[in-house]
């Protein structure tokens, strides 16, 4: 499968701040790649480095095949770009602003934007200062979307969206991808991504956690909780062989997050006369989300 | 391409510039009639001083509606995940905001020169040889219109906030007047910091100290 974005070994200073450590990752081409991370994770930077905004200090980055720095308009042709917060012309009206677009792309892009405007129920004739933030975000990814880009960088796109468009929107991702187009995106609505995403990458303080097709990432990690009769006592040794990503206790209750987890220590457990209560539970993307960001000590 | 540029560009300067334009010629035509009204002469000095005002202030207007509007409403950034390279959208705002300084610089110094008594009294022009060195300053008038532009432009891009990005193009400007003119007058004998005000002024201090010190 070619790759729409190559990212190896990047590195992002600002200052004396390090915002990208390292970071390496394959989004294939034609699929929804979900970007997950806290806020100043370095997701937003990674975005703009991807679109030549920020140079990198290490490492490289080919978008489409293109350096982002030295090929920016090549890159700015081919790939539609949504920010968390657009900022448009507001004395522009939404036809307008179309139009104006319209002028840097090749024909049809108003054909496209006009069916987008409609499918989002844009007021044609209203103007960018009276929309409201989720108006304008509508207008944002109707501009994104017109020219068919081969691939289409969501930084945030679905905040200010009500529930419905946004479920509509993430959807029509979907169809996207089914198309050949490949959709990058940074979200914090982690149930909506969890519905659309192929592939999840999770940033955390800099450093990528995990990047894994999200069905692989959700089949191989199990939550496992139990209580122990003392709380004073040690975890079973029989764990020390499993790769623990997060651990948490609370009393006598643990929970534990697990990659390929064996079914026998499973067995063993339910045998042990020290635990009670064991439960083994595929864990939802928030719950990943939570143990590969979460700051409690992984054994 | 350039046409939804310069369109744009245009919108977003058209409104500075009508307000640069409307002050200078309501307070020019106010003020032709008040000196009228109450000293039945008029001061043409500070009459033309409004029509040089008007470019400076067209430009400081152009830089800030351009540059300093675009990037404090975060639409730089978005004209920049077009596929526009940035020299054609600067060249853009350039062409517009030079026609736009252009527009009112045409309309002030007409108004200035369309009224008759403008004509017959103190004009702008250097009337005699005893006017101070004024032509040098005509001369230099465009280029430092360019200069408040560009230092303008530099600052706004410079400095997050557009008020202080203005002022400190205000600062840079003047100091770098005042730096070239002291070296040109040091090296070249050009007396750029006497205008005809200046000069009566001085002349008479020269007439008091003759009066005091008949040796000097």
């Amino acid at each position: 499968m070619s790759q729409a974005i190559e990212i190896g070994a990047v590195c992002k200073t600002f200052g004396r701040k390090t915002v990208l450590k390292d970071v390496s990752f394959l989004v294939p081409t034609g699929s929804v790649f979900a970007l997950l991370g806290e806020n100043g994770a370095g997701k937003s930077t990674l975005i703009r480095s991807l679109l030549g905004y920020h140079r990198v200090n290490s490492g490289t980055i080919r978008v489409l095949g293109l350096d982002p720095i030295r090929q920016p308009m090549e890159i700015r042709r081919a790939v539609g770009f949504v920010s968390d917060a657009p900022a448009f012309y507001e004395w522009m009206t939404v036809e307008a602003i179309g139009g104006f677009t319209a002028g840097f792309y090749p024909a049809g892009f108003m054909e496209n934007y006009l069916k987008a405007a409609n499918d989002f129920q844009l007021p044609w004739s209203t103007k960018i200062l009276d929309l409201s933030k989720g108006m304008r975000s509508k207008v944002a990814l109707a501009l994104a979307t017109a020219f068919q880009p081969q691939l289409l960088i969501l930084d945030e796109p679905t905040s200010g969206l009500d529930p419905m468009v946004r479920r509509q929107f993430l959807e029509s991702m979907v169809d996207r991808a089914a198309a050949g187009q490949t959709v990058f995106l940074s979200s914090h609505q982690i149930h909506e991504v969890e519905r659309v995403a192929d592939w999840v990458a999770i940033l955390h303080q800099s450093i990528l956690q995990v990047v894994e097709p999200l069905e692989t990432l959700k089949s191989s990690i199990s939550q496992l909780s139990f209580s122990m009769r003392d709380p004073l006592l040690p975890l079973p040794s029989l764990l020390d062989a499993c790769k623990v990503i997060h651990s948490a206790q609370t009393g006598r209750a643990w929970l534990l997050t697990i990659r390929d987890l064996d079914a026998s220590i499973e067995s063993q457990l339910q045998t042990s006369e020290q635990i009670f209560d064991v439960k083994v539970v595929r864990p939802s993307l928030e719950e990943l989300y939570i143990a590969f960001t979460s700051n409690h000590e992984a054994r | 391409m350039w046409t939804q540029l310069l369109r744009k560009d245009a919108r977003q300067v058209l409104p500075s510039i009508s307000f640069c334009t409307g002050i200078i010629v309501i307070v020019q035509i106010v003020s032709y009639f008040a000196f009228l009204y109450q000293h039945e002469t008029i001061d043409f000095g500070f009459y033309n001083a409004l029509a040089f005002v008007g470019p400076v202030l067209a430009a400081l207007a152009c830089a800030g509606m351009s540059i300093g509007n675009e990037r404090q409403s975060r639409t730089m950034h978005w004209m920049s995940s077009l596929p526009v390279p940035w020299h054609v959208s600067l060249l853009s705002q350039l062409l517009v905001s030079l026609l736009g300084i252009v527009t009112v610089a045409i309309t002030t110094f007409t108004i200035a020169a369309v009224i008759p008594d403008a004509r017959r009294y103190d004009s702008f022009l250097p009337q005699n040889e005893s006017d101070y060195a004024t032509l040098p300053w005509l001369l230099t008038y465009p280029a430092i219109v360019a200069e408040i532009y560009v230092f303008s432009i530099l600052f706004l891009l410079i400095i997050d906030e557009p008020l202080y990005g203005l002022a400190a193009a205000g600062f840079a400007t003047l100091f770098v007047n005042i730096t070239l003119c002291a070296i040109w007058e040091g090296n070249f004998e050009v007396e750029f910091f006497r205008t005809p005000e200046l000069g009566k002024l001085d002349a008479g201090l020269k007439e008091k100290l003759s009066e005091l010190d008949p040796t000097a």
